[in-house]
């Protein structure tokens, strides 16, 4: 059987239609933005970790803030950035606020791990930016204090965590009824008194961890804190007047924020209770919010 | 003879026939030529380019005119040549009327502009341009544009008349002053009326303002460009203006787009209500809207002097509001930083390339567009390489269309501590193209520069390290925290955990609400009242059987029982005699004491003998002791209740 042969013409005419599209997607390209092709979660995180390892700061910057603007929450990421911003100020670019920035990324490193390591890296790290914000506080005369420390109640609270508060009232709650019922069914004397000591040490205690699982409770849900990426935050009054008198809030401070209006937040720190400039703090990203 | 004399008239009749056909078909091609003309008449159709010379990246801005007698005109196209890029286009409709000694004659036109951006070198023929009336195809002859190498077009004027303007075609004030001298009034007016401003109704009389903005929804940074107009009545003389106070804009960066605000130079007439007004261009400014949400921008007011009547001369723009959102997240490329709106190029010179070990270097970096240029860019860190703090100088106000923009240029010094080839790197500057809305990344690499070693030796690490000894970074993710449960969170804790002391309660609760039903129902068990009920059951039973001797001893007890439950006194071992004393001690009253007596003397007795009563007898017998048990009923006040209980406990 006699084959067919295919036209000269059909290659001439597939070779010119493959220039033209070539040429057509060539033209689009130049009209649009030379925007990455990989941009994917894990190829950003690779080209910050790359632009880190090459000492280019501000690249590893970019990426990696474009991966929180992504809604990535990674202690590994948070880690990164705030090396990033500390690796920039080594290296003599520093920008405004870069300290802040880089405390911020350790703090939410150490806030969102739970691997030992890095949990205590990052604390290292925020440490040695702390310090360096209080040694320019010092120079600059002002108050080198950058930790004002939560009240007692709320640091007994987070002494433990949430579930183990929730055991312990689980516990307290059937010891104290066990202790009623013996009380009073039991006709031993012994036991008797033995079950009236019971239920008036698990009484007192239900109560207690019951309190501090609610408030641990309360606070993961409802606490929003963040960290001050200003040199320094002057606080405000309600209507943006600031307090004369009232010593700034140094960068790299970790704050309670209470609530935010257009343009400005209202912050807690110590005993201090202030508005200032919205983009005075930036938050930190919660681990287990609901 | 006879024969050809009608033939002949016959064809002269048939001749004047066709005459006349003729003549009717000329007159009417006659008289209906005028109109047809006019409506096939062809549009006047102008098109021109801003500049007959641009460079490569320069914008170009093709205008084309069409007016016709009132037919509409719609669908003008045109098709961007080869080595330009569409940028974006914009049209409008226009209207004139002419009044010439009060006969009006209306004009209809479209205004269509195309921005054009020069893409490679060349000369081109744009063009032409189709438009479409009442379904009938024209077009427009060709525009020739040259494009040459960047920078090297010829500088084009700026438009300064707004007569001059390709979107302003009509000129409001030809004629018009020309014969102001005349009467004051104009014999001839010719007013053209641009639609862009008529409105509804004038919002106040003699002048008002009116403020407009050219978009309501807007991401963070884009411009929006909001101009305020006079409108001026011409039949009133020009009232002053005092006490002017801007437009509030707090959310937004406000940018003039014209340098004297006091000119305040006529931009057309509007038509409202059948009244000319004169427009005047008060303000034009850029703003660029500093966050999102919904934005208002407050109204420009002034008041009037000398204004004829007692009106209030306190005029105010209107309030307008700005839908703001922030550009996508998706494609957003790294280091983009809100607000960064426009279109941006970046170029820079690096001078020299070749320096010694310590020695400074200039880069030269320039951020042109349009749109809120950023005022400051970070440059690229690196190890051994010292960006000082740039000198700034910038050149920025209106470009074409309304835009702003310009161009910032960055003189920085760089002082480089590291020997060998040192890569600068590059700037970078993302930004958000609302025009074709999508980002884009302006980059200019700064490239190579060779550093030699310096005459000193280079110093080992004493420069100081504010952050020494920072742990090394990850190289893999760790992956988003787990989500974890929290007994807190469940409402079957919260329960178990009241509900193992409320079991409790009750528990004992139930146990003593049962002991007390249990003691409830044995005390209701012994009470007189359910004795005397029993009793008297009992009696019914025994009445009606054959033992009469059972049934009296039965109504005996049932009597016995009535006296506890009703008079609280028991007879039972009373003598015969004195169970009517009994009863009447108790406050009973004295016949039915007697009657009871007698009854029970009477059943006793009959109970020992029953054959002198019979069976008829002791029924008749038990029904008279059931009268009297119910007629048997203690004085109230009485010592019986003191004494109830006693008799009770006797009894069981």
């Amino acid at each position: 059987m006699k084959r067919r042969s295919v036209p000269a013409w059909v290659p001439a005419l597939l070779v010119w239609v493959l220039l033209m599209l070539a040429t057509q997607g060539a033209r689009a390209g130049d009209q649009l933005s030379p925007v990455p092709d990989d941009t994917s979660d894990d190829a950003l995180f690779a080209a910050a970790t790359l632009a880190l390892h090459e000492g280019r700061p501000s690249d590893a910057i970019a990426d990696l803030e474009a991966l929180g603007d992504r809604g990535v929450i990674d202690p590994a990421v948070s880690l990164d950035r705030g090396l990033a911003y500390a690796e920039r100020i080594r290296a003599g670019g520093e920008q405004p606020g870069d300290l802040g920035r880089a405390a911020q990324g350790f703090e939410e490193a150490r806030d969102l791990s739970s691997d030992a390591t890095l949990t205590d890296d990052a604390a290292r790290a925020l440490a040695l930016v702390r310090a360096e914000v209080a040694r320019r506080r010092a120079h600059a005369g002002e108050p080198a204090a950058l930790d004002q420390g939560a009240s007692l109640g709320h640091t007994i609270v987070h002494l433990l965590a949430e579930n183990t508060w929730a055991v312990m009232a689980a516990i307290a709650s059937g010891l104290f009824a066990a202790g009623l019922f013996v009380r009073r069914i039991a006709d031993a004397r012994r036991a008797r008194i033995g079950a009236t000591l019971v239920c008036s040490v698990a009484a007192p205690l239900l109560v207690l961890t019951a309190l501090a699982a609610v408030v641990a409770r309360d606070d993961r849900l409802h606490l929003r804190e963040g960290v001050i990426v200003t040199a320094a935050a002057r606080p405000s009054d309600e209507r943006g007047i600031v307090r004369p008198g009232a010593s700034t809030l140094p960068e790299a401070a970790r704050v309670q924020v209470v609530e935010s209006k257009a343009g400005w937040t209202r912050v807690r720190w110590g005993s201090l209770d202030a508005w200032v400039p919205a983009q005075s703090v930036r938050l930190l990203a919660r681990p287990f919010a609901a | 003879m006879s024969g050809a004399f009608p033939r002949r008239t016959a064809r002269v009749a048939f001749l004047a026939l066709v005459a006349a056909a003729l003549s009717l078909v000329l007159f009417c091609a006659l008289s209906l030529s005028p109109a047809l003309v006019q409506a096939k008449s062809r549009p006047e159709l102008t098109l021109r380019a801003d500049s007959a010379t641009v460079g490569v990246g320069d914008q170009l801005h093709i205008t084309m005119q069409a007016t016709t007698d009132g037919a509409a005109i719609t669908n003008a196209e045109l098709s961007a040549p080869r080595g330009f890029s569409s940028m974006g286009s914009s049209s409008g409709p226009t209207s004139s009327i002419t009044i010439v000694n009060g006969q009006m004659t209306q004009k209809k036109g479209l205004n269509a502009t195309w921005t054009l951006r020069a893409d490679k070198i060349g000369s081109y023929d744009i063009g032409p341009v189709s438009i479409m009336v009442e379904g009938e195809h024209f077009t427009s002859a060709k525009v020739h544009v040259n494009v040459v190498a960047a920078g090297r077009a010829p500088q084009r004027q700026q438009m300064l008349d707004p007569f001059g303007s390709p979107l302003m075609p009509f000129d409001p004030f030809r004629g018009f002053f020309d014969n102001l001298g005349n009467q004051g009034r104009p014999a001839q007016q010719e007013l053209s009326f641009d639609p862009k401003f008529a409105m509804d109704a004038p919002r106040a009389p003699v002048a008002f303002l009116h403020a407009t903005i050219d978009k309501t929804e807007v991401v963070v940074g884009e411009q929006i460009t909001l101009a305020v107009y006079l409108y001026q009545d011409y039949s009133e003389r020009e009232p002053d203006s005092t006490d002017v106070h801007e437009a509030s804009a707090s959310d937004f960066l406000k940018h003039p787009l014209f340098e004297d605000d006091a000119s305040n130079p006529p931009v057309g007439n509007a038509l409202i209500n059948g009244r000319p007004w004169m427009v005047k261009l008060v303000r034009k400014s850029a703003l660029f809207p500093l966050k999102a949400g919904d934005l208002e921008i407050g109204p420009m007011s002034l008041s009037f002097v000398r204004m004829r009547g007692n009106g209030d001369p306190h005029r105010e723009s209107e309030s307008l509001h700005v839908r703001v959102t922030e550009p996508p997240l998706g494609g957003r490329p790294p280091g983009y930083t809100l607000g960064d709106v426009g279109n941006f190029t970046l170029s820079a010179d690096v001078t020299p390339h070749d320096v010694e070990r310590d020695g400074a270097i200039g880069v030269t970096v320039e951020l042109a567009g349009t749109g809120n240029l950023p005022s400051s860019i970070v440059p690229p860190v690196r190890s051994g390489v010292e960006w000082l703090p740039p000198e700034v100088h910038e050149k920025i106000g209106a470009t074409a269309n309304d835009r702003f923009g310009g161009k910032r240029t960055f003189s920085f010094v760089v002082r480089l501590h590291k020997e060998g080839d040192v890569d600068l790197g590059s700037l970078t500057l993302p930004y958000w193209s609302p025009d074709s809305k999508a980002y884009g990344v302006a980059r200019a690499p700064l490239g190579v520069v060779h550093v030699r070693p310096g005459a000193t030796p280079a110093a080992a690490d004493t420069v100081f390290d504010p952050l020494p000894k920072l742990p090394p970074p990850r190289l893999a993710r760790a992956g988003a925290p787990p989500a974890r449960a929290h007994l807190a969170d469940s409402p079957t804790f919260w329960l178990g955990l009241g509900g193992a002391p409320l079991a409790y309660v009750v528990v004992a609760g139930v146990w003593a609400a049962s002991q007390s039903v249990r003691k409830r129902r044995a005390k209701r068990k012994v009470s007189p009242e359910t004795e005397l009920r029993e009793r008297m059951t009992l009696a019914d039973r025994a009445c009606q059987a054959d033992d009469a001797k059972a049934a009296y001893a039965a109504i005996i007890r049932a009597l016995e029982s009535a006296t506890i439950a009703r008079a609280g006194v028991n007879v039972r071992d009373a003598q015969a005699s004195q169970i009517a004393e009994r009863l009447l001690g108790r406050g009973v009253d004295a016949a039915v004491a007697a009657r009871f007596e007698a009854l029970l003397r009477t059943c006793e007795t009959a109970r020992f003998s029953p054959e002198a009563g019979g069976a008829t007898s002791v029924v008749d017998q038990w029904k008279e002791a059931k009268q009297a048990i119910a007629s048997l009923v203690a004085r109230a006040g009485s010592e019986a209740d003191d004494d109830a209980e006693e008799p009770a406990g006797s009894s069981s």
